[in-house]
């Protein structure tokens, strides 16, 4: 291996953990623990009851009884821990305010100091509380917000309540029910009317406490003929009690607004990762999911656009790389509700030793979602005999006027063109990550540069030894 | 739900003529279906068909044999009809439970060809029906799976021995009574190199339910056809499983056209090197029809191919619905599997849903599906107007177009033609929605 790859390789592990005391830390799913979140937040009374119930739904609503095997989380519950608060006196607001154990994690993960100046705000996310957070004064400016979900419910409020649990009620699903009770950290995003969003809001998260589950809640409202793009990427250092992250992504789209969420999670092998993303979009506005699976054990994901005004559109593009011991059930909706509405899936998965991914998809028509168009493709590449893959995509259609089609291929690495390659002397793990990056083209070419650059080196690694 | 109690089966069906250990198979049965839930929505295969399930009178008596037969030139019109000019190699007609007609070619006959109805098979040579029957569609399937095998009472066996090749097609016609609950039960077997053509209908009006068990041993090859045109009043649920050996062929149909409420589950078991399954469907849901599908390529075996093709047209408030599985087991290298499914609505009210499925466990393979649900294309359509077509026969024309490509792959010619005029008379019915004035 050359010997920069091995740099990025031991990176990737992420296998460190720092030596910082967390000030609180609440273990086990109770009332009790749910009250003790909402008073160490300070929070108003709302939220709290909000809370408790979102807990009692929990405990109603029945854990789902299809995709992959949760058995094992299902029995740890109690186990985890629902809050983590580290020893900060809130966020930090300048890069030299941030504690040094903290710098030197973000320095390992290789998010270079120079390049978050450049970027327009970084919200970092440790554990729980968002300790570095800073917003480019122009941002400021133009009147946008970008703060952490916390000071989002503290400093506007009113605001925030508007849209907050709207898109995704605790009743939505079990883990968004247990997310609504447990929720900590996130962002929360204001684009006002018209401004556009030059630079990409990027947020890094990390899970740093053994047995540790992350609720984060973001909330993004890019309001009329708005346009803003917001990165997340998360990792956590490996250990080996299982972890849950349980995450609730809302966005609202307003008219003509333009909305892109991007993540790509590499969270490590032993996480379960089950996260509800939706989006509304009205009349005119276009929601972008861009969504990578690289890590987790078990990743439960199907990010949703509700297409609610007349010529809504959204695109979702995703990509998971399951490997032994993973199972990555991901997937997208797209919902029809105005006429002229239209969408797009795109969905590449690789499944490398006994790795297995499924793609589970839905696309919904109403009857009044005149001329509706939908195209979904899923392909996916099967690297090793005892490598896996499902797709269960599904089409409920009210409108004849609908133009819905769907197509998926399964394929294995090919011979043929792995033979091609060797013979103009490209070597064979070399030749295979050659081919595989060809076939998730389609997806990294919207990725922004640094994520593609990232993507591709780890598919390198990926597919080291792993053929011939 | 309905309820069938155990009490409603065991007395009706004690006075049925046959062997001791069919009798103690249907026991069994009973027992199974006494103790399994009925599927519900929230079973992936019944999510959109679970509410109509509901609608379906299980509650009506259980048709039974009642020793009615009928001289050839007693045949209802339906079926004289559909016979004109048809060359066949074997004829049964049912009338309720009974076996009313039965016909094979005598020269057939001697070469040890078997072309009768199932009960009287279990008579008269249980050694051929006991090592295959219930070993496709067992009870254990699940709850309507176990009131198919518990309570048929009718049904056509084909036996065919090895090395018989017979060109011209089997014919069964099963019509069904009204105000009653049929369940119905077809078993055929093709030995090593056989080869043959078996059709099935079923009219009338009732609630039926039919189960078909198919077993092509080495080298076999079967076309076989179920077509349901049943009243609109009516009910159909069926259950296919066809297991394939090396090197065998199946060409299969299933069309839906009539009924309230009708649901076909087809699967295909590729258990050998070289077997090669090919299921088209057919169906066209109209007024309140609600037709159901369910397939399955289960590749067991390295080395096969198999092919799923449904089309469905929508009308009125009519729902179509597909779902569809291919299942690779670990192991099946060098398979070909391919799936698609095409959807055609004609009118607001109308609904489509279609649920093509994959689950591969292996890499060397070539696996790809496809579903479309598209509008009747409005150029096309104008065109037709501007050469002199009413507007119903322009989509007459692109109805059957849409069609043709599976009606054009039924090898039996005759049978393409008249569901290409029961497709018709569909098309040019009146709308329902017209009648309600909106």
């Amino acid at each position: 291996m050359p010997e920069e790859l091995k740099h990025i390789a031991d990176d990737y592990r992420w296998d460190f953990k720092d030596e910082v005391e967390p000030e609180l830390a609440l273990k086990g799913l109770t009332p009790e623990t749910v009250k003790k979140i909402s008073e160490a937040k300070g929070e108003p009374a709302w939220m709290t009851e909000f809370r408790l119930k979102a807990l009692e739904i929990f405990y109603k609503l029945p854990w789902p009884s299809w995709g992959p095997d949760l058995s094992e989380l299902k029995e740890k519950l109690d186990e985890f821990y629902y809050y983590v608060k580290p020893p900060t006196g809130g966020p930090a607001k300048s890069w030299d305010e941030v504690p040094e154990e903290i710098k030197k994690t973000y320095e390992r993960l290789g998010i270079p100091e120079a390049e978050q100046k450049v970027l327009a705000g970084v919200g970092a996310q440790y554990d729980s509380e968002v300790v570095y957070h800073s917003v480019k004064e122009e941002l400021e400016r133009l009147g946008v917000i970008f703060v952490s979900i916390e000071e989002g419910l503290k400093e506007h409020e009113e605001l925030f309540r508007r849209y907050f649990a709207k898109l995704v009620p605790p009743t939505d699903n079990k883990f968004a029910a247990l997310n609504s009770a447990v929720w900590s950290g996130g962002s929360f995003v204001y684009v006002p009317p018209g401004v556009e969003v030059e630079v990409p809001l990027q947020a890094y998260f990390r899970v740093n406490t053994a047995g540790f589950g992350q609720f984060e809640r973001t909330l993004i409202i890019v309001d009329e003929g708005a346009k803003v793009h917001y990165i997340e990427g998360c990792t956590a250092p490996l250990y080996t009690t299982e972890a849950l992250h349980t995450g609730v992504i809302e966005i609202f789209v307003h008219k003509n607004a333009h909305s892109r969420y991007t993540t790509i999670q590499n969270w490590p092998t032993n996480m379960y990762n089950l996260v509800t993303q939706r989006a509304r979009v009205e009349e005119g506005g276009y929601q972008m999911w861009l969504d990578g699976n690289l890590g987790s054990k078990v990743t439960m994901k199907y990010p949703s656009s509700i297409l609610r005004g007349r010529g809504a559109r959204s695109e979702v593009l995703s990509i998971a790389f399951a490997k032994t011991g993973q199972h990555l059930d991901t997937g997208a909706k797209l919902i029809h509700l105005a006429p002229d509405t239209s969408g797009r899936i795109v969905s590449k998965s690789i499944s490398k030793g006994e790795g297995r991914s499924s793609y589970r998809g839905l696309v919904k028509v109403s009857p009044r979602a005149d001329r509706a168009k939908a195209n979904v493709e899923c392909d996916a590449l099967l690297i090793h005999p005892e490598s896996k893959t499902d797709t269960y995509p599904y089409m409920e259609i009210e409108n004849e006027t609908a133009q819905i089609g769907h197509e998926a291929t399964v394929s294995r690495l090919a011979d043929d063109q792995l033979f091609y390659l060797e013979t103009r002397g490209i070597p064979e793990d070399e030749a295979a990550a050659l081919i595989v990056r060809g076939f998730l083209e389609p997806v990294t070419k919207e990725l922004p540069l640094e994520f593609a650059v990232e993507l591709n080196r780890l598919i390198e690694l990926e597919m080291e030894g792993s053929v011939g | 739900m309905m309820t069938v109690s155990a009490l409603d089966l065991e007395t009706p069906l004690s006075a049925l003529d046959e062997p001791a250990w069919l009798k103690e198979e249907r026991e069994a049965a009973r027992a199974l279906f006494a103790r399994l839930p009925w599927p519900t929505a929230k079973d992936e295969s019944w999510r959109y068909a679970a509410g109509r399930l509901k609608s379906v009178p299980f509650d009506w008596p259980l048709a039974l044999p009642r020793g009615k037969t009928l001289q050839k030139e007693e045949l209802p019109e339906a079926v004289r009809e559909r016979l004109k000019g048809a060359e066949y190699a074997g004829l049964l007609v049912f009338l309720g439970a009974d076996l009313a007609y039965a016909e094979l070619d005598g020269d057939l006959k001697e070469k040890g060809v078997l072309f009768t109805g199932l009960l009287e098979a279990a008579r008269r040579h249980p050694e051929r029906v006991r090592e295959s029957l219930y070993r496709a569609v067992p009870a254990k399937d699940g709850k309507l799976p176990a009131l198919m095998a518990a309570a048929w009472t009718h049904g056509a066996f084909l036996y065919l021995p090895k090395g018989l090749e017979e060109p011209r097609p089997f014919f069964a016609f099963f019509l069904h009574e009204e105000g009653t609950l049929s369940v119905g039960r077809t078993l055929a077997v093709l030995e090593e190199g056989a080869r043959a053509s078996y059709v099935e209908e079923h009219l009338g009006e009732g609630a039926h339910l039919a189960a078909s068990e198919l077993f092509l041993r080495p080298a076999a090859h079967l076309v076989h056809a179920h077509v349901q045109t049943q009243g609109e009043k009516s009910y159909h649920l069926y259950r296919q499983r066809a297991l394939l050996e090396k090197d065998t062929g199946l060409r299969d149909l299933t069309v839906n056209l009539g009924a309230d409420f009708a649901r076909a589950e087809v699967g295909s078991e590729l258990l050998g090197p070289g077997a090669d399954s090919e299921m088209l469907g057919v169906y066209f849901a109209a007024g309140r029809q609600h037709h159901d599908h369910d397939t399955l390529q289960h590749h067991k075996s390295p080395q096969a191919r198999s092919d799923v093709y449904y089309k469905g047209v929508a009308k009125d408030e009519g729902t179509i619905v597909y779902q569809g599985l291919i299942r690779l087991e670990p192991g099946a290298q060098k398979t070909d599997a391919y799936q698609t499914n095409r959807n055609l609505l004609l009118n607001r009210g109308a609904r489509a849903e279609s649920v093509p499925k994959l689950e591969i466990a292996a890499n060397d393979v070539r696996c790809s599906h496809g579903s479309s649900i598209a509008p009747i294309d409005e150029e096309e359509l104008f065109y037709l107007r501007t050469r002199g077509f009413s507007k119903e026969s322009a989509e007459n024309l692109l109805v059957a177009a849409f069609l043709e490509d599976v009606l054009g792959r039924i090898p039996l010619k005759d049978l393409a033609d008249h569901l290409a005029r029961v497709i018709e008379e569909k098309v040019f019915r009146e709308p329902l929605l017209a009648e309600k004035g909106r």
